[in-house]
Formats: structure tokens, C-alpha cells, sequence
């Protein structure tokens, strides 16, 4: 018991703390619904719908949707660039090939673990190849 | 409603979780060490040597926060159902929890949303991102703080050994790790090198001038060449010619930005410990690096003493066997061993003893 109120009373401290670096911060409309909008997104829009997906997809497929999810999630600021500065070096790849050759990976993977399944079915069934 | 999948067991949320934990308390440690760099409290002190060792923190912090991407969305389909209990609310113990537990979600997903979009410089908020970033960081982490103290109990129970784990939970578990690996593959080669021609979704290229990627160019800070360029140094006037005429050292040292892309490259200059003998003063004190570039957060940087006396501190004229490009801070720029790049002050036209 000891542990877990240490535990509670220092994460409290931390988020007085935080909240009141916050707080300070100029454009806090703003600054707040960038801190509501996740959860809120999340839980009514993305968890849903990954969810509905989740219920019609096995095995390494599942696993392939998975990935390329996160995947496309994490290429989401490299390859939608309104206003981004032109800085030599620096998110001046072509990402939309780039993300499709990743994705392109994780399918091959995905057959590769999907053949490799067949057969190993296939030789624990007595059923494969003389 | 009803959540049958093995995926909601407390022992596939709690391994998730605790990964969770440690990729977030990476991520608070190391960005409390570069907050420190750029705002050193009176009692802080960061040293020169090793010269890689801001690269591998900051390269963590941004690392460890990719990787929290899919750690944290599947730690949040794991209790997803617990969305769904009814009542709301039973008792004012139950209404604090739920209400940390958003805290904890609205700022996991601020910290990481907001981390993945500046790495990309991506900036699609008006508020200035590392004040917002730090502020949430400490509330981020105080909540998982007291929601490991909710839990301990639970945590405990369900992070003991299993026998017999359950399959279906188990490939719930290497998909979350599958995906998490995938993410970081996909991004580390921005400071990993031998992951550079592997991670395609690194938001850092090898198409910069003289290999190193350049954060600021000239024509964003309104820096053009100046002929009558002289460099000012506790006082003493320094010609190019001169300062191309002293004793030169070359050092590999990196650019380790704070967005956790990182490039070794190789300087030529004049280390700034013969700079200010040269010009009276002695090592080990401060300087302030002032930039011909006129507006700008970070046109000027304080050089501690533990950096103005190691001899590989230098103000370099020269980069990879070439004239500095003017994108890199023609005619001199700032390279420090263990340094954020952003304190590598380019276009330098004084230096100030404080």
C-alpha cells in the first residue's frame, strides 16, 4: 500500500506541475482540444472502426493490416505537408513511394508466413509433395 | 455490447503496458536532458565528451516515442471495453479514475502526435511546440504514474509467469510488437546509420548539400555572403583570411538535432579554445555565439566552459573537404562535441565572453 500511494502522490505532483507549465501556454483553446482531440478520435472513431475490421480478418493477414496501419499512421505527417518549410535534407523523399514500398514488405511477409503455414500443415497432414 | 477477445485480458494489457511505461519513461528521461541543454537550471551541468552522447539520447527520445505509436493503441484496444461499463460512474473513487485515465490518454496521445508531426516539421498548431511538449510530458507521466498505483495489484497478478499462455492472446502480443518493430525500422535510419537506406519513412534524406541536412537555410534566415564579414571575438577582429591562416583541427562530429535525425560529418576550423587566447581570454568561460542572421529563436547560443575548453570545440570553415556551404553557416559555424544541432550556431560573427 505504502508503494502505491507514493506512486499516486508523486504522479499528482507531476501533473500539478504540468498543468501549471501548461497553462502558461498562450494559445490554450488551441493547446486544449490538440489535448481532448485524441482520446476523443480514438475511442469513438479509430478504435471502432479497426475493431469492426479486427472481426472479419485471421491470422498473418490480420497481422499484415496491423502493420500497414501503423505504417500509414506514422507516414501521415511526411506525406500530408501543407505548410511544411523546404529545408535540403530533411522530408524531401518521396513518400507516398516509399510508404507503398514498406507496405509492399509487410505483403510479402504476410504471403511468405501464409505459404509457410500451407506447408506445414501440409507435411503435419502426411499431405505434401512425394 | 461484448468483447470476447483474449486481446482485453488484464495479462495482455499489463505486458503492453509496462513496454508502454518504459518507452515513455525513455522518452521523459531523455527529453528532461535536452530541456536541460537548451534551459540549464544553475545546478546542470552536461559535458562535452562523449561527443555521440546527445545523438543516442535524443535519437532514443524520438525512437522510443515511434515505437510508443502502436504500443499505446494497443494498449487501449486491450481495455477498450472498459469504455463500455455501466454505470458511468459508481462512486467518487471510480469518477477520479476515469477521469486520470483520460488525462493519461489525452496527453499519451498529445505527446505522440504532437512529437511525430514536428519531427516531420509538420506544424499544424499555433502554439510553440517544445513549451506545449514539455508541459504535457510532466503530466503524461505523472498519470501513469498514479495509474500504476490504481492498478499495482492487478499489474502484479497478471504480470506473474504463465505456464500456459493463451495462443490467441499470445498473437495479440507479437502483432503489437511486430508492428511496434516495424515502426521503428521504418524511422530509426534517421540517426541509426546502417538502418539509413532501410528506414523509409526516415523524414531525413541524403539529398542535403555536403551530405549534412540543413534545418534552417540561408534565405529563411535572410543571410546572404558579406565580403566585409569579420568576426569579433571578446573584442579582437578576425579577417576569413586570418582565421584560415591559425593552426586548423579536423574532428568528425555530428549534428544530433532535436527532431532525432543525426549526420557525422567531418569539420575543419579553428578550435575556439586558440580563438580566445588569441583574443585574451581564457578557457573555460562562457561564450555567447552571436549569428549574422537578424530574427529567429536561435540565433545566438551560450557556449559552457565545459565546451569552450575542449580543444574539439570549433569554429569550422570547412565541411566534409569543402568551403562551408552557405546553407551550413558560411563563413563559419559553431560545432561542439555533445551538442543539440540547434545550439550550433551558423553565419557566427561574434563571440561574446560572458
Amino acid at each position: 500500500m505504502r508503494t502505491r500511494l507514493l506512486l499516486g502522490a508523486a504522479g499528482l505532483v507531476m501533473i500539478v506541475w504540468g498543468a501549471l507549465l501548461a497553462i502558461q501556454v498562450p494559445q490554450i483553446v488551441e493547446f486544449g482540444a490538440w489535448f481532448v482531440a485524441g482520446p476523443i478520435l480514438h475511442d469513438f472513431a479509430l478504435a471502432p472502426v479497426v475493431g469492426l475490421v479486427g472481426l472479419v480478418l485471421k491470422g498473418p493477414v490480420k497481422t499484415g493490416a496491423v502493420v500497414s496501419g501503423v505504417l500509414v499512421l506514422i507516414a501521415v505527417p511526411l506525406v500530408w505537408q501543407p505548410q511544411v518549410p523546404v529545408n535540403p535534407g530533411l522530408h524531401d523523399r518521396n513518400y507516398w513511394l516509399d510508404l507503398a514500398i514498406s507496405i509492399g514488405v509487410v505483403w510479402l511477409v504476410v504471403l511468405a508466413a501464409f505459404l509457410g503455414r500451407r506447408m506445414r500443415r501440409r507435411a503435419a497432414t502426411g499431405a505434401g509433395p512425394e | 455490447m461484448k468483447f470476447t477477445s483474449t486481446a482485453h485480458h488484464e495479462k495482455a494489457t499489463s505486458r503492453i503496458g509496462l513496454w508502454l511505461g518504459i518507452a515513455f519513461l525513455v522518452c521523459f528521461v531523455t527529453g528532461l536532458v535536452s530541456h536541460a541543454i537548451q534551459h540549464p537550471p544553475s545546478w546542470f551541468f552536461w559535458p562535452s565528451r562523449p561527443v555521440n552522447l546527445y545523438r543516442v539520447t535524443q535519437g532514443l527520445h524520438v525512437v522510443s516515442g515511434v515505437a510508443a505509436i502502436p504500443l499505446l493503441l494497443a494498449k487501449l484496444w486491450s481495455v477498450y471495453p472498459k469504455l463500455f461499463e455501466r454505470p458511468l460512474i459508481k462512486s467518487l473513487p471510480h469518477a477520479l479514475e476515469r477521469g486520470s485515465i483520460l488525462v493519461l490518454s489525452g496527453a499519451a496521445f498529445f505527446e505522440l502526435v504532437t512529437g511525430i508531426l514536428n519531427v516531420g516539421q509538420n506544424y499544424l498548431w499555433s502554439f510553440y511546440f517544445p513549451d506545449a511538449h514539455y508541459a504535457v510530458a510532466w503530466v503524461a507521466v505523472g498519470s501513469i504514474l498514479v495509474h500504476i498505483g490504481v492498478k499495482l495489484p492487478i499489474i502484479r497478478r497478471a504480470l506473474q509467469r504463465d505456464p500456459l499462455p493463451d495462443a490467441s492472446r499470445r498473437a495479440f502480443l507479437r502483432t503489437t510488437w511486430l508492428a511496434s518493430g516495424a515502426a521503428v525500422v521504418a524511422t530509426a535510419g534517421v540517426t541509426v546509420p546502417f538502418l539509413r537506406d532501410v528506414s523509409v519513412l526516415a523524414w531525413r534524406s541524403n539529398k542535403a548539400p555536403q551530405g549534412v541536412p540543413v534545418n534552417r537555410t540561408a534565405v529563411a534566415a535572410g543571410v546572404v555572403r558579406d565580403p566585409s564579414w569579420t568576426l569579433d571575438v571578446a573584442g579582437k577582429r578576425f579577417t576569413l583570411a586570418e582565421l584560415t591562416a591559425m593552426r586548423q583541427t579536423t574532428a568528425d562530429l555530428p549534428i544530433a538535432c532535436v527532431e532525432g535525425w543525426s549526420q557525422s560529418a567531418s569539420w575543419t576550423g579553428v578550435p575556439v579554445v586558440d580563438l580566445l587566447a588569441a583574443a585574451g581570454a581564457g578557457p573555460g568561460v562562457s561564450v555567447k555565439v552571436h549569428s549574422m542572421e537578424q530574427n529567429g529563436l536561435y540565433r545566438t547560443s551560450v557556449l559552457p566552459g565545459a565546451h569552450t575548453r575542449d580543444p574539439l570545440t570549433l569554429l569550422a570553415l570547412r565541411c566534409n573537404g569543402e568551403v562551408l556551404d552557405l546553407d551550413h553557416g558560411y563563413p563559419c559555424r559553431i560545432i561542439a562535441p555533445n551538442r543539440p544541432g540547434v545550439l550550433q550556431t551558423k553565419w557566427v560573427n561574434r563571440l561574446e565572453v560572458l
